[in-house]
């Protein structure tokens, strides 16, 4: 099981019946994540990555369907939602309801999962201390309105992890959040995957975030995969012009800071 | 448009007859085979035939005719009843929810006093103290409806007063009455359109419901409902003459609901989605 | 160095809850000052909830502080009226986060950059459409574009549109909120180098509020940071290297993501 990839996807192809009808959102995508391996899927908005992942989680919007290829996880029939791969989104308000406390909400997901409250007690604090709360107990009351974005993602992250899942997806989990909350929630997820190995679906527009957590990147544009490798293979050595132009973008933003006189600011790994 | 109307296939038919009642109401002398106040004992409760299509009723009066001349009243008063309901609801309402702090705080006191009661309730009050007929059910209808109105335009204008685009306006220079027609009022209007449609029904039952109890239209104005509470007494012995206006009412309540429902699925197509398309 | 846009001492509470249920207030500003001279792009950098926001708001009279003052050319802009306050509402311009939010999504882009100068300089019919175009053009949108919908723009020329609307009067002073934060890289890089060119050859002041540092140390001379609802730092940003030293600011550079990844 160790060695079971957490996903693989074949020849995917996603087409909208809306509109254009048979319209392609994704063609002819394949990824692989490893267990315990992070997949960074580099893409800009409109790319396509996020109907890859609804795709994963058979949670495709009404008008959207798969029209090819396939979607698995090795050793298992069907990927269960919540069990076995679970995802965590960009606004991470917008998956809480306001009127239930957090711990609500965990109750809710365990009722879900059929782990009852009576026989797991602490379940809920286990999770929220893994997640970084430093007082679980004290979370579990609170109404999502009284928390700041990097706290609810990491509780999104926590009600995640509930299921024992093979197989994370985080869809721009960072993107709305300021760099500290950001470096924290990323070193969340990357503790996660090593003491759990979990495969990791890291979808994001933002090449510093890959560059921070992937093993592996895939470029992605206009519903096709440009370019898959090893993390360090694609940014010293990208094929497709597209890559190079998104890494230029990146390393023109990024190299304005990074000047002598900041020995911090190239190795910030540390989370 | 056509997708639309294929999409959502009650559309068609309700468009028609609510085409179908707005003619009636204004073609009514035109349309009418005869005089609706004519009685003539001698044709009472006669069987459909025809010279008099839907037959006579209890004092020999053209049902059909009754039936195209009540549309006046029935619908007219509707049409008074929201235009009234809008006006006061959109000055109130948006007025509170624009100025916000004390002023806002007031409104809505009063308006939560108005809503505590039991609309029929009220109307009833209302009338007790102003006396009955048609003028006075639209006067009450309103006065028993506005709050509820006046609140949801109060919301809309509270969210949409911090919106970015409405912030951005005022540092574009645009001034409050500019604001308010070019970036508040539009996104109002269409949702408030789509609850007054859909409350047309209702509060077409309003005015039959209190006509039907002898308080609304004063004999021998022909309206649904009192043609309604007419022919109570014949429910067994000529059907025929409760029939007709409840089919009537009916028909006009359904109608506004499907436009009403097809509106908002129009204004906000997410919902569309989610229900899958027509009904 | 005449300043043009300054606050000082400005103080902003915000009250939770309602009649029967006073939360506890929630102070956002306590006392922030910062000056904005001609011609400069000042970079307010400070972690999400700091106030930046706020202040910005603040500065574009969008809100009352409740002490303190905000100065436009030295007044008071409390004691504005009527010329005077057009005057400074026409030179103090806004770019918000949120593009999508930003636009009145029933509008056409034509009408939505020309929004300005009907209010400020009461264009009309063919003039108003020249100046349109030439906005457009400005920010790199072709003048064909007047007649979309925001709906069908891409998020990068969304944001331009909301560039050539807040550009469009000419203002003195420009205050960016977070207004790359939202684009992907591409269009960053583009809006940025956008901004970096109006701005100079307009001569416009910026105020560029951001919480990404890399984004300030491209387009600033100099930085201020914001921690706790107030400035606690200002120093001068060349080439990269940002003369700041508060704690605030080291947290922000120092969870700055890598550029390459590790051991690579």
């Amino acid at each position: 099981m160790a060695t079971d990839a957490a996903l693989v996807i074949d020849n995917l192809s996603i087409e909208t019946t809306h509109g254009q009808a048979g319209r392609r959102l994704v063609s002819d995508v394949g990824l692989r994540v490893g267990a315990g391996e992070v997949l960074g899927l580099i893409g800009e908005s409109g790319s396509g990555k996020s109907m890859t992942c609804l795709a994963v989680m058979d949670l495709l919007p009404p008008g959207v369907r798969v029209c090819g290829g396939s979607v698995r996880m090795p050793g298992r029939e069907a990927i269960r939602r919540g069990r076995d791969a679970a995802m965590v989104l960009q606004n991470p308000s917008g998956c809480f309801d306001p009127v239930m406390t957090i711990g609500g909400h965990f109750k809710e997901t365990l009722r879900a999962l059929g782990l009852p409250r009576d026989r797991n007690p602490d379940r809920a604090a286990v999770a929220l201390g893994e997640a970084g709360f430093d007082d679980p107990e004290s979370v579990l009351p609170l109404y999502p309105f009284q928390m700041s974005g990097g706290m609810l993602q990491r509780a999104m992250i926590a009600l995640a992890m509930l299921g024992g899942p093979r197989l994370l997806l985080a869809d721009e989990a960072t993107t709305d959040l300021d760099m500290p909350t950001q470096a924290g929630v990323l070193g969340l997820i990357d503790r996660l995957r090593k003491t759990r190995g979990l495969g990791v679906l890291l979808v994001t527009h933002d090449l510093s975030v890959a560059a921070r957590l992937a093993d592996r990147v895939a470029v992605m544009r206009d519903g096709r995969i440009l370019e898959t490798g090893p993390v360090g293979r694609i940014f010293a050595a990208p094929r497709h012009d597209y890559t190079r132009t998104l890494l230029a973008a990146h390393f023109d933003l990024h190299d304005a800071l990074c000047a002598p006189d900041f020995p911090d600011a190239g190795d910030a790994a540390t989370a | 448009m056509i997708r639309f109307l294929r999409r959502r296939p009650l559309v068609a038919p309700a468009l028609a007859v609510v085409a179908f009642l707005l003619a009636m109401a204004l073609f009514a002398p035109q349309l009418a085979t005869d005089d609706p106040d004519r009685t003539d004992i001698g044709r009472k409760l006669a069987p459909p035939s025809l010279s008099e299509p839907l037959g006579a009723d209890h004092l020999g009066r053209s049902i059909y005719s009754r039936l195209v001349y009540g549309s006046r009243a029935s619908l007219g008063s509707v049409a008074l009843i929201m235009a009234g309901i809008l006006v006061l609801s959109f000055t109130v309402g948006g007025a509170s929810g624009y100025l916000g702090g004390a002023v806002d705080g007031a409104v809505m006191r009063v308006c939560d006093v108005v809503l505590t009661f039991p609309t029929f309730i009220l109307a009833l009050f209302l009338i007790g103290i102003l006396g009955t007929g048609l003028t006075n059910v639209v006067i009450a209808i309103v006065a028993t409806h506005w709050a509820w109105y006046a609140r949801m335009v109060r919301g809309m204008v509270l969210q949409l007063r911090h919106r970015e685009h409405v912030l951005a306006a005022r540092v574009a220079g645009a001034s409050a009455p500019g604001l308010a027609v070019r970036h508040i009022l539009p996104p109002i209007a269409g949702q408030m359109a789509v609850l007054a449609t859909l409350d047309i029904g209702h509060m077409m039952l309003h005015v039959s419901g209190l006509s039907f109890l002898g308080l609304g239209v004063q004999p021998p104005t022909p309206e649904w409902g009192v043609m309604i509470g007419d022919a109570r007494q014949f429910l067994r012995t000529a059907p025929q003459l409760i029939l007709f206006p409840g089919l009537m009412i009916f028909l006009s309540v359904m109608a506004f609901n499907v436009l009403g429902d097809a509106l908002r699925d129009h204004l906000d197509p997410h919902l569309a989605q989610e229900h899958g398309h027509g009904h | 160095m005449t300043t043009v846009l300054a606050v000082e001492n400005i103080h902003k509470t915000y009250r939770r809850g309602s009649l029967f249920d006073r939360g506890a207030p929630m102070p956002v500003l306590r006392g922030a000052d910062l000056a904005l001279t001609k011609g400069e792009c000042l970079g307010l950098v400070g972690r999400s909830g700091c106030g930046k926001s706020t202040l910005g708001r603040v500065a574009l009279g969008l809100e009352r502080p409740d002490a303190g003052v905000v100065r436009f050319r030295g007044r008071d802009i409390s004691g504005l009226r009527g010329a005077s306050w057009r005057e400074y509402r026409r030179n103090v311009q806004v770019v918000f986060q949120n593009f999508t939010a930003a636009v009145n999504p029933r509008l056409r882009v034509g009408d939505i950059v020309a929004e300005p100068l009907r209010n400020f300089e009461g264009l009309r019919g063919p003039g108003l459409s020249r100046r349109v175009d030439a906005l457009l053009e400005s920010v790199g949108l072709s003048p064909a574009s007047a007649a979309k919908r925001p709906a069908q723009l891409s998020g990068g020329q969304l944001q331009r549109v909301c560039i050539a609307r807040a550009m469009a009067p000419g203002p003195e002073v420009l205050i960016l909120d977070e207004a790359v934060s939202s684009l992907d890289m591409l269009a960053q890089a583009q809006v940025m180098d956008l901004l970096a060119g109006l701005c100079r050859s307009q001569g416009t002041s910026c105020l560029f509020i951001s919480h990404d540092l890399r984004v300030v140390a491209r387009l600033c001379a100099r930085a201020a940071v914001m921690t706790g609802g107030r400035i606690v730092e200002n120093a001068a940003c060349q080439n990269g290297r940002f003369g700041l030293r508060c704690a605030g600011f080291r947290e922000l550079a120092d969870a700055l993501l890598p550029a390459r990844p590790i051991g690579a």
